[in-house]
């Protein structure tokens, strides 16, 4: 690094946007060039997707080389930087002929469903037509050129980043309009003649001339931030701006009157057997009209191949993995051990929190893993479930034969005991105490112990484990789900063997008759189905996150979500309870129910049970009531009340998984590093030498743009939950206007609920599971 | 669905290399000689607020003004007087966790940021007044300091400071608004006469 010269040409960056952004633009002509290249190989020539690739290289050479980190010190650094995202990277770009092969080469459903619809909309067409007409373009081109050279903005773009980058995009912007009749990309069609080209570059040119004479010629320095740059060894300031002026000049001309020149030295001689239509340009030949909408139709309208979903079996190693039953045991038994080892901690270790596995691992690491597992992928913790392990332990001991109660099937028990665990979290301070924790734990097993050890099928899992509600909940966004890969297949089906099971392998033990089975709800990954299928039809599909909120039909097991206010109440509490969970940890709170502790005199587990019975229950249940009310009355609906919220109550859980992540995140990284401290501690308590001494002072991953993060996961929910429920309502509604009236409440709910979450990922939270708690 | 997920997993990796985005120059705080030093100190953002800046300093030969690569410089930051620091610096909730950075003797690397003629770091003002910052130049039996003032005023409030994210889900719904139209549009074209 001691020499200077080595110095300046390693001065190269990574801009993030730029770089993500020609990234996608590379992948998605490339994707669409390949297709292309198979329905009309003389369109598309390597040549173009050499001249794109140029165009992008182009670009980034100009935003991410030495070239940007000295056009801050040096005018003349800058201007080439400039000429090259003017006049360089637009025609190349536009050389792909880029309009086609980006828009098959981005996502089939992205293309149908989102860009589709807004391409073919009339003012969409019009707006587009009007930015490439030469007036419109050679007007923007010349005055961003212009605008952007005058002190004041150019010294604006010199001191902020921002505006520099706003800089940048317009000169690419208006380079590409300025450049689209010239190259005129296929298949677009050209609105002047030819011959007007040379009147269009020589108009340009003469702009470019007129700035870059007076820059050559001024003889005072025009940018206030050069005359203060140091100077590299000995130019003067006006010496660098002469220059760049130069280079305006010069080279600027030269990129002007090359093609003017070539095409008035086509348009001079004509060649023989070629039609003047072609020439003027004026009329497009009769097979392009043809042509075109055909070609779209190859690409784009065709009906889909069947090759259906990505199954995540179909994975070289993993698939293989996931599916085994000796891993799916294994991970159970680790778990379970693992478990163990934190209970033995909990009862026999430091009842100081972060420094106990029952303190840190349970209350920070794997909630907030769970979390990212559901997101990512889906209800992977079920698939591992160390209860899982016990309860087959019970039902070998025990009877397993009794039915469980009619009454009890339903999602109450389990709302209950959310809402209770909830209380019981914050009113004694779970998180706070290592040894209740492995209390929980081990009432837990026992739990799953008796009730599957005397009731038959799953009956723990699908009615009364509030872990597992939790997940069933979140993963209806999950990406995968299992579920059929063809329903031909289960059409010819007789066996049934996914839901009955055969000899060597048990069916579903939820009831979840896979070609009837909708979504991920009551779904513990178990991969029984998998295995019982004897057609191998059953897979672990990716699906599009949170279709099926929306989705009205009837499901195997669970019936139509209209018909069951139970499973609405369970949703709302995990909704409303992520709310509270999170706002009873942050100082105002903190300190309210301090302080009404201390004016009512009451102990604190009252105080946060009213809290909770007013935060999670009773707002929530009268703000949901007064939206169904309203939607019913504004939509002129027939149906049931009950049924409108049992509907509508599934369109929160985007925003309620929104919240957990927000939250459950935050503490996974604030207490990212403490088990580090409290393994070495129990090593060394085991006189296990192997970690050293515990490091307490230990930092963690906490970062400044974790709250970046929440903020965007928690807008993400609120779209995902506006959607849904804007499906929903299409459903109820037959006109659009009814739609918006049956919508309007629920979204008014939804942006509180945002409003408040948003207060309160801003406000300083307890630090809990660490140190500083 | 194979190349949306290489896709993704590409773009996270370049999100996962990038790093500070705005360590490049900025407004020139100070310039001059300091012994046989011609030394330029930068900091970005221009206008100062508490909470993390960016400082950069140019440090060359005073005799040619060839840029010098091979001195140790560190930095020093410290409140003009004990009782101007004014309004504390907000903090994102996670950032509590890490203990304030001690704002002295911060040493200033050459490959901080994108100019690697420029020796930076980012330099944490914990509260807006009259800052004093200093810069100690080593170069072989060489040593010099230089020192300026910096006007530092309070953070925006942190709501305004996060509006650019805020963007993000009316851009969608606006988005979504005119898909809707452009679809009722295509479902139901104007009656032709």
């Amino acid at each position: 690094m001691g020499d200077p010269v080595n110095a300046i040409f390693s001065s190269w960056s990574m801009p993030i946007g730029p770089s993500v952004g020609l990234l996608l633009a590379l992948i998605f002509y490339l994707r669409g060039w390949l297709r292309l290249q198979f329905q009309v190989p003389n369109r598309f020539p390597i040549w173009r997707l050499l001249a794109f690739t140029a165009g992008l290289a182009t670009i980034f050479v100009a935003v991410a080389s030495p070239l940007d980190a000295f056009a801050g010190l040096l005018l003349q650094i800058h201007m080439i930087q400039h000429l090259l995202l003017m006049m360089i990277a637009p025609p190349l770009i536009l050389g792909g002929a880029p309009y086609l092969p980006i828009l098959s080469g981005l996502p089939r459903w992205f293309m149908r469903e989102v860009l589709g619809p807004l391409l073919v909309w009339k003012p969409i067409k019009r707006i587009g037509q009007t930015l490439v007409h030469p007036l419109f373009a050679g007007t923007a081109f010349a005055a961003s050129n212009l605008l952007w050279h005058t002190p004041p903005l150019y010294e604006l773009a010199l001191s902020s980043p921002g505006w520099h980058q706003v800089e940048h995009i317009s000169f690419v912007f208006t380079g590409l309009l300025f450049w689209w009749p010239l190259v005129q990309p296929w298949p677009s069609r050209p609105v002047w003649p030819r011959w007007m080209m040379i009147p269009y570059l020589i108009a340009a040119d003469l702009q470019n001339t007129a700035l870059a004479g007076f820059l050559s010629f001024y003889d005072r320095v025009l940018y206030p931030s050069y005359e203060r740059a140091p100077r590299l060894w000995s130019s003067s300031p006006l010496e660098d701006q002469g220059l760049a002026g130069t280079i305006m000049w010069v080279p600027g001309s030269i990129m002007f009157l090359i093609p003017a020149a070539i095409i008035a030295i086509r348009f001079l001689s004509p060649k023989p057997g070629v039609r003047p239509s072609e020439i003027t340009g004026t009329r497009p030949p009769q097979s392009r009209a043809i042509e075109i909408p055909r070609l779209l139709r190859r690409i784009r309208l065709q009906p889909r191949h069947a090759t259906g979903a990505f199954n995540l079996f179909t994975i070289p190693i993993i698939g293989r993995i996931l599916r085994s039953r000796f891993f799916r045991r294994a991970m159970q038994a680790s778990m379970f051990l693992l478990a163990m080892a934190i209970a033995a901690d909990g009862f026999l270790g430091p009842q100081t929190s972060p420094m106990n596995l029952a303190g840190v691992l349970p209350w920070t690491h794997w909630r907030g893993m769970t979390v990212i597992a559901l997101l990512i992928a889906g209800n992977f913790f079920c698939m591992v479930c160390p209860f899982t392990f016990v309860r087959d332990i019970g039902r070998r001991l025990l009877p397993a034969r009794w039915a469980w109660p009619r009454r009890l099937r339903t999602k109450w028990l389990a709302a209950l005991l959310i809402a209770l665990y909830l209380w019981a979290y914050e009113g004694f301070s779970l998180w706070n105490s290592p040894w209740l924790t492995a209390w929980i734990i081990v009432g837990y097993f026992f739990a799953a112990f008796l009730i599957d050890g005397f009731f038959r099928g799953a009956t723990f899992c699908k009615y009364v484990c509030p872990i597992g509600q939790f997940h069933f909940v979140q993963s209806l966004v999950s990406p995968f789900e299992v579920k059929i890969r063809s329903a031909d297949v289960c059409r010819t089906c007789k066996t049934f063997d996914c839901i009955r099971g055969r000899e060597t392998q048990r069916g579903c033990e939820l009831e979840l008759f896979q070609p009837k089975k909708k979504s991920n709800f009551d779904c513990t990954f178990c991969l029984d189905c998998v295995h019982a299928c004897p057609h191998d039809n059953v897979g672990l599909l990716a699906v599009a996150p949170g279709k099926d909120l929306w989705n009205g039909e009837q499901r195997s097991s669970l019936g139509r979500f209209a018909n069951r206010l139970d499973l609405a109440v369970l949703v709302l509490v995990l909704v409303f309870g992520a709310l509270a969970n999170a706002a009873s940890m942050i100082t105002p709170v903190a300190e309210l129910v301090y302080q009404a502790q201390i004016v009512f005199s009451l102990p604190r587990t009252v105080i946060i049970a009213l809290f909770l019975l007013v935060g999670m229950i009773l707002v929530p249940g009268l703000l949901v009531c007064g939206a169904g009310i309203l939607s019913r009355k504004l939509g002129k609906l027939s149906v049931s009340l009950p049924a409108v919220i049992s509907d509508f109550a599934m369109t929160f859980v985007p925003l309620g998984f929104g919240m957990w992540i927000a939250h459950f995140v935050f503490h996974l990284f604030t207490g990212s590093h403490t088990p580090i401290p409290v393994i070495q501690r129990v090593a060394h308590d085991l006189n296990l030498p192997v970690f050293g001494k515990p490091d307490w002072t230990i930092a963690s991953w906490a970062f400044p743009q974790l709250l970046d993060f929440e903020i965007i996961i928690l807008q993400a929910a609120l779209l995902g939950s506006l959607y849904a429920a804007w499906r929903v309502a299409g459903r109820y509604g037959s006109s659009t206007g009814r739609c918006w009236l049956l919508f309007a409440p629920w979204s008014l709910l939804y942006l509180i609920f945002f409003l408040i979450a948003i207060w309160i990922v801003f406000q300083p939270m307890d630090m809990r599971g660490t140190i500083m708690s | 669905m194979t190349t949306m997920r290489a896709t993704f997993l590409l773009c996270w990796a370049l999100l996962s290399v990038d790093q500070m985005a705005w360590a490049d120059g900025g407004a020139i705080q100070f310039q001059g000689d300091a012994g046989a030093f011609r030394a330029t100190l930068f900091t970005q953002p221009p206008i100062l607020h508490a909470g993390l800046i960016d400082v950069t300093l140019l440090l060359q030969d005073r005799s040619n003004l060839s840029p010098l690569l091979d001195a140790k410089v560190t930095f020093d930051l410290m409140p003009q007087e004990r009782n101007d620091v004014q309004q504390t610096q907000w903090m994102p909730p996670a950032c509590t966790m890490n203990k304030t950075v001690d704002p002295t003797n911060i040493p200033a690397n050459l490959g901080h940021g994108e100019n690697r003629l420029l020796y930076g770091n980012v330099v944490q003002i914990p509260a807006s007044g009259h800052w004093k910052l200093k810069a100690i130049i080593q170069r072989g039996a060489e040593t010099a300091e230089i020192e300026t003032l910096l006007n530092v005023t309070p953070a925006p409030l942190p709501p305004l400071a996060y509006w650019h994210l805020f963007l993000f889900a009316p851009a969608a719904i606006l988005g979504f608004v005119l898909h809707q139209l452009a679809r009722a549009r295509k479902s139901h074209p104007a009656p032709t006469r």
